[in-house]
Parts: C-alpha cells; sequence; structure tokens
C-alpha cells in the first residue's frame, strides 16, 4: 500500500477560531448592552443606532451567526480534514470562505445598525447580504464536498453526516425565506404576507436553530469529545439513529404540530407514541455524549475540556426537552411572548453552543501550538463563572416570565383583569431583569479570562501552520455495491449520493411540509373592509421596522379573555393579507399593539399622546423602559420612494389602484396635514414632513379595518 | 396556533400531507434502525475508532505523564 506525505492546514482553523473568539466577545458585549438597556433605557442614548430595537438584531445575529457560525467552521475545517485523512480540497477556497464570512459579519453590523433590516428574526439581512451569504456558503460547501471526496479513508464518520445536512438543509431554509423584492438597494418587501409570510418565517425559524446552532454542533460533538476523552464514543449505532431522526423529525415533523386536529385517530395514535419515542434520539445524542465518558468521571474532575463539554451535552438535553414542552398548546399559552423563552434560548446558546466551543477552544489551542494550556486552574475558574453565570442569568427570566404571565391572566373576584396597566407587570419583573445582568456579567468575565488564558498560551507555543502527516493512499474499490457490503455502507462511502439523498430526504420533507402553507394563501378569507396601507401609513410602517418596535411589541391578539380584555377583539388572519412582512412579534417587552388605532378600545391614545411617548415616553408613561426617538420628531420623511414602494406592492399583490404610485405622494401630504393639525389642536407645534407624522399614522390606522363598514 | 390551523384545516385535502410524511417518517426510521442493529461488530468499531485513528501525538496523554 502506498503512503502519501501531506500536510493539514491549521492556520485556516486558527483564523476561524479567533474570529469565534473576537466574534464572542463583541456579540456577548452587545447582549450585555441590550440588557442593561432593558433595565435603564437612557442606556439607548437617545441615539438611533445604539437604540434597543437595533441592537438586540445586532445581538442575535452576532451571536448566532458571527460565534457559532465561526465556532462551525473553525471545528469544522479542523475535523474534516483529519477524518478525511485530506487537506482542505483548496486553500484558495478557505480564505474566500473566511474573508467572505467576516465581510458579511461587518456588513450585517453596520446595516443593522442604521436600520436596514427585513425584520425576519434571524433572517433581518437585506437582499444584497442574503446574496453573498448563498454564494459564501456554497464556497464553504464546495471545498468541504472537494476535501470529502478526495479522503484517504473509505468511509465517511458521523460528524461529517452532520456536516453534510447542515449544509444542504441550511442553503434551502436562507433561500425559500428569503424571497423578497427590492424596493431599493438596501430596502425589499417580503414576497409572502400575513398569515403565510408567518409560516415561512418560523419553518425558517425552527429549522434554523436545528440546523444552524444543533446539527453542526453535534457533529463537532462527535468528533471533539471522543478526541478529548481520548476514547471512542459510546455507541456508534445510536449515533446512527440519532443523525437520521433528528433529520426527519426536524424537517418532517412540523406539519403534526400544525394539522393535529385535522388528522385521523389511528395517526394521532401512532403521533403521540412516536413523538414520546422521538425524545430518544436527542436524549439518544446527549446519553451517547455522556456515556463516552463512563468510567472515565475521574478525568472530568481534572479536565476543564471534558467539564465544558459535559456541562455542553447536558445543556443540549435540558433545552430539547424544554423545547417540545414549550411547544404544547397549554404550556405554550402561557410562556409566549414572555421571557421563557429568551431563557430558553440562553441554555441552548450559552451552555451548549457557548460551552461546547470553549471546550473545543481549550482543547484545540494547545494542541495546535505544541504547548500545554497557560493555565488549567484559570480555565477551571472560567468554568464556574459560566456555569453561575448561565443559572443565575436564566433562572430569574424563568421566574419573571411566570411572574408576568400569571399577572397578565389574572381576574378580579368582579371580572376584571387584576393588573390593566401592562406597565405595571414589568416594573413587578424589573429585579429579575437585573439579576440576568449580574448573570450575564459573570459569564462575560469567564470569557476574558479564556481570552487571557489563549493569548498566553498562543505566546509561548510554536504554531504549526503545516501539520506534516501521512496517510496509505485510499483503495481505489468499485463504485458499485461490493458483495456483502450493505446500501447504508455503500451510502457512506459516497459523499455525493449520501449529500443527494439526505437533501431528497430535506426536500420532499420540506415539500411536504411547505405545500399547505403556499395553498393557505388563497383560504385565507378576505374581510371586505381590509384594505391597503395610505402611502403615509406605509411609510410608516417602514419606520416601525427600521426601528425594530416588533422586538417588544407583538401584534397578534391571541382569543384569550385575558387578551381580548387587555388589548381587544382577537386578531384575524384575514387582516394580515397586505403586510409585507408580517410584523406579529415574538415578544412583549411592551403591550401588543394589533388594535393600537382603534378608538373604543382600553389601548387607544390620541396623536398627541403618540407624539410625545416617542419624544420621552416616562413623561406620560412614569418608569416605563421604552426608548426616546427624539429623531423621529425631528428627521423629516424620506418621501423619494413612495411610489417604487407602492409599486413594488402592487407588484406582490396589493390592490392599488393602477398609477397610483404617481399620485402617492399628494394623499401622503394631505393625510400628513391632517396629523399635524390634530397634533397643533393638542398644543404640538410640528410639521406635517416630519417622520413622527407616518409613524402615528400607521399606528393609528392599526387594528381598524374590521370596525369599518 | 388555533388561528392558522383552522385555515390549514380548510384547505381540501391537506390532511394527506402530513399523513405522507408521517408514513415515509416512519417508514425510514424504521428501516434505518433494523439496518443499524445489524451492523457487524467489527465495522461498527472500526468506524467508531475514526476521529481516534491519526498519528498525531495525543497531548492529553502528553499532559497526564507530566
Amino acid at each position: 500500500m502506498q503512503i502519501e506525505k501531506f500536510y493539514y492546514d491549521n492556520k485556516i482553523v486558527k483564523y476561524f477560531a479567533y474570529a469565534t473568539i473576537f466574534w464572542g466577545l463583541i456579540g456577548m458585549l452587545v447582549g450585555l448592552l441590550a440588557a442593561l438597556q432593558l433595565v435603564w433605557p437612557s442606556l439607548s442614548f437617545d441615539f438611533a443606532m445604539t437604540t434597543f430595537g437595533r441592537i438586540r438584531p445586532v445581538h442575535t445575529n452576532a451571536v448566532i451567526f458571527a460565534f457559532v457560525g465561526n465556532g462551525i467552521f473553525m471545528g469544522v475545517y479542523y475535523s474534516l480534514q483529519r477524518l478525511s485523512k485530506a487537506r482542505m480540497y483548496s486553500d484558495l477556497l478557505s480564505y474566500i470562505h473566511f474573508w467572505g464570512w467576516q465581510f458579511i459579519i461587518v456588513l450585517a453590523a453596520i446595516t443593522l445598525l442604521l436600520g436596514y433590516t427585513t425584520s425576519k428574526e434571524y433572517a433581518e439581512l437585506e437582499w444584497p447580504i442574503d446574496i453573498l451569504i448563498t454564494i459564501i456558503w456554497v464556497v464553504f460547501g464546495w471545498n468541504m464536498f472537494g476535501t470529502i471526496i478526495k479522503r484517504r479513508t473509505g468511509h465517511i464518520y458521523v460528524a461529517i453526516w452532520f456536516y453534510i445536512a447542515t449544509f444542504v438543509t441550511v442553503a434551502v431554509l436562507h433561500i425559500v425565506n428569503s424571497f423578497e423584492v427590492p424596493v431599493s438597494f438596501w430596502k425589499s418587501y417580503s414576497l409572502y404576507a400575513g398569515v403565510q409570510d408567518a409560516l415561512v418565517q418560523w419553518w425558517y425559524g425552527h429549522n434554523a436553530v436545528a440546523f444552524f446552532l444543533t446539527t453542526p454542533y453535534l457533529g463537532l460533538m462527535y468528533y471533539f469529545l471522543p478526541k478529548a476523552a481520548n476514547r471512542p464514543i459510546y455507541s456508534y449505532k445510536l449515533s446512527i439513529i440519532h443523525f437520521w431522526a433528528l433529520i426527519f423529525i426536524y424537517i418532517w415533523a412540523g406539519p403534526h404540530h400544525l394539522l393535529y386536529t385535522a388528522l385521523p385517530d389511528w395517526i394521532q395514535a401512532l403521533g403521540v407514541t412516536f413523538s414520546v419515542m422521538l425524545i430518544a434520539p436527542s436524549w439518544g445524542g446527549m446519553l451517547n455524549g455522556l456515556l463516552t465518558l463512563r468510567g472515565a468521571w475521574d478525568k472530568v474532575r481534572e479536565e476543564p475540556v471534558l467539564k465544558f463539554l459535559v456541562v455542553a451535552v447536558t445543556a443540549y438535553g435540558l433545552s430539547t426537552f424544554e423545547g417540545p414542552m414549550m411547544s404544547l398548546k397549554s404550556v405554550n399559552a402561557l410562556t409566549h411572548f414572555t421571557d421563557w423563552t429568551i431563557a430558553h434560548v440562553h441554555i441552548g446558546a450559552l451552555g451548549w453552543n457557548g460551552f461546547l466551543t470553549f471546550g473545543i477552544l481549550y482543547w484545540l489551542i494547545p494542541k495546535m501550538f505544541n504547548i500545554k494550556l497557560h493555565s488549567k486552574k484559570l480555565a477551571n475558574v472560567h468554568f464556574w463563572l459560566g456555569t453561575l453565570g448561565i443559572l443565575v442569568y436564566a433562572i430569574p427570566l424563568y421566574w419573571g416570565a411566570v411572574t408576568q404571565t400569571l399577572m397578565w391572566k389574572e381576574f378580579t373576584p368582579e371580572g376584571f383583569l387584576k393588573y390593566p396597566n401592562f406597565l405595571e407587570t414589568v416594573t413587578q419583573i424589573i429585579p429579575m431583569y437585573h439579576a440576568r445582568i449580574f448573570g450575564g456579567v459573570l459569564y462575560l468575565v469567564g470569557v476574558v479570562l479564556m481570552i487571557y488564558n489563549i493569548a498566553k498560551t498562543v505566546k509561548v507555543g510554536n504554531f504549526v501552520a503545516d501539520e506534516a502527516t501521512e496517510a496509505a493512499a485510499r483503495e481505489v474499490v468499485s463504485p458499485k455495491r461490493m458483495k456483502g457490503e450493505g446500501w447504508h455502507r455503500w451510502l457512506e462511502r459516497k459523499p455525493i449520493q449520501f449529500m443527494l439523498l439526505s437533501m431528497v430526504a430535506i426536500l420532499i420533507g420540506g415539500i411536504i411540509e411547505i405545500v399547505p402553507t403556499y395553498l393557505i394563501k388563497s383560504n385565507i378569507p378576505t374581510i371586505a373592509s381590509v384594505k391597503p396601507y395610505t402611502p403615509l401609513e406605509l411609510q410608516g410602517r417602514d419606520i416601525y421596522i427600521r426601528e425594530g418596535c416588533y422586538t417588544c411589541h407583538s401584534q397578534m391578539i391571541r382569543p384569550f379573555r385575558s387578551e381580548t380584555e387587555r388589548y381587544g377583539e382577537y386578531s384575524k388572519a384575514g387582516e394580515f393579507v397586505y403586510d409585507h412582512p408580517f410584523l406579529w412579534g415574538s415578544k412583549r417587552t411592551g403591550p401588543d399593539l394589533a388594535r393600537e388605532g382603534v378608538q373604543t378600545e382600553r389601548n387607544y391614545k390620541p396623536d398627541s399622546w403618540h407624539y410625545n411617548h416617542m419624544l420621552k415616553p416616562q413623561s406620560v408613561s412614569p418608569n416605563s423602559i421604552m426608548p426616546a426617538y427624539p429623531w423621529l420628531i425631528k428627521n423629516k420623511l424620506d418621501i423619494s420612494r413612495t411610489k417604487k414602494k407602492i409599486e413594488v406592492m402592487q407588484y406582490l399583490g396589493v390592490p392599488y389602484p393602477e398609477g397610483y404610485g404617481d399620485i402617492a405622494n399628494e394623499d401622503l401630504k394631505k393625510q400628513a396635514e391632517k396629523i399635524a393639525a390634530n397634533l397643533k389642536a393638542g398644543g404640538i407645534e410640528t410639521t406635517s414632513d416630519k417622520e413622527i407624522i407616518a409613524l402615528i399614522a400607521y399606528l393609528q390606522r392599526l387594528g381598524t379595518d374590521i370596525y369599518n363598514k | 396556533m388555533k388561528l392558522i390551523s383552522h385555515y390549514l384545516e380548510s384547505i381540501d385535502g391537506v390532511v394527506i400531507y402530513p399523513i405522507i410524511s408521517f408514513l415515509i417518517f416512519v417508514t425510514v426510521f424504521s428501516l434505518i434502525t433494523i439496518y443499524t442493529l445489524r451492523l457487524k461488530k467489527s465495522k461498527v468499531k472500526e468506524m467508531k475508532n475514526m476521529p481516534l485513528d491519526d498519528n498525531e501525538t495525543d497531548i492529553n496523554l502528553i499532559n497526564q505523564q507530566l
């Protein structure tokens, strides 16, 4: 057998590792700022770019795509080369991938801070960046498949299956959810509207969590945990079942949840059985990780790397148990729109993704630099700070969420809401927000210690950029199935077929899940009185999107008495048919706004109230934690794109009269004059050409259509 | 959410989609499980050792010896 000498590319791994650390720090710092702003709204600094509504998407995107994203690539570039016994397919592609991804992150941060956003959570980036992401993702896939194809090993280890599934599925999700029609270079409207837009968005959201935050990290777990413990994974068979079950569950099981009540009884019964069985694969994954360490727990006590990995895997188990629980109708009625969701995702992000990343970094850096870690003690301190940080972060938020949701739902014996003022339920849980900040700080201090520790290690280490190794050339075997070879075994050595098959699995599943979503459009009963937004309201809506109002305010009144009492008539699907994009939101830090404009409802406020509220929320609503938006009062509304916006809406099927774009600005000005006059009557001097006028027009339109005869 | 599922359910024959998806899932899941359980022990051992089977000196081992 011919032995070939070749070199692993460690430099690209180092690059991604440094990027992971850098963006992790930035993402967490921005998260800390957001947490501080929720207690002290003045920390939004009365400045557009540093306001919570813009900071929050920067935080989520930085943590998901910059921190975890680079973490994925770091782990993949290291493990893929070793598992394939081959250098990456192309150094050029590696570096295009690396710099392309960093460029996307920088662009994302800048545009989000400038208010260029689609408002679809975790897919906020505007269309030019969406295209760039697609290109760079293809570069990554190309490089990965090239490496797998030129590998020197016979079979493809399970970690690589997870990488392949990640690549394929993220590509599909990203493309389907990003269909949008540009208005200008940095502004677009979603192709979908209302209910349909919401379905596509959360099909994306749910699966993005699965295939960006979960499957690639499971792949990393299946490589780095055995490496760090220096023993093979507990059960390889379990890992095969884990893989296929996970891929299928996430993509296929979706329709059950939405359509449960319409299914025949026998399927429902089977469904319940399987739902229970299906906890097995994710817990199977967790147990597989933990059991790998059986008989080696003494090592865990001494090795911080293993400690991090153990807590990460445990957090994975907790999250994947909590998630299905939260999808139960009765549980969801309580937890939705509260801080429960925030706590849940942080168990995942801080525990699973964060700790797995730290564990890998502590293992990888000394290894690549040929030296021992500078200080194990410091890494242990990091471990305990981080673990405490997660607990101090999450537990108060769970507590606050339960408190708040119970307050929302509490009635007096006479049948009135006990806490009719939403703000009361917010001020009640502010102490929990303080505790959350403390938890976050603990976690962050741990990360700073890690950076110091790694910097010290790197300083004295000897980095080997090209690591020499040798392996036997791969035996050329028949591409056909050999005698006695099972079909799965055959598949395991055929990467392209493997990719195609998993792609087919995902596509068929995806199509079956998404077809009803496409059919739904014609099934939503139109409400005759629901009309397209006026040009001024449309402009106001775009300001609402730009300022990220949806990060704190929902527009979806659920059919519960506690909600209809508080906010008014529950929301109807037919009310959203012209909403490109939908703006239902996912969290109520402030009250729901779906019926904000309805004069007969509890929440109605006059124009002048909105004006003062935007200028300084605390002047009309003491103790409010909403930031101020003084620039809306000063800025002139840009009406140069009104025509284009109307035309794009027409293209999307919104029934404005033909040629309306040409006269839209006349109507806009008339409506603006009216609002300005209204404000003047309320003692407020302003001109009709300000942004605040458009925003007020939009807010006063919200939820009113169904009351018009 | 009731608001949505109500409209989804009103689509003609929509129920066929989750049924198809469910049946394919059950079939594939069962096949994979059967296949996995029947795997030969020696092959499994070979595959599960892939991450450890490299020519690198293990820094962890060195660390432990130090």
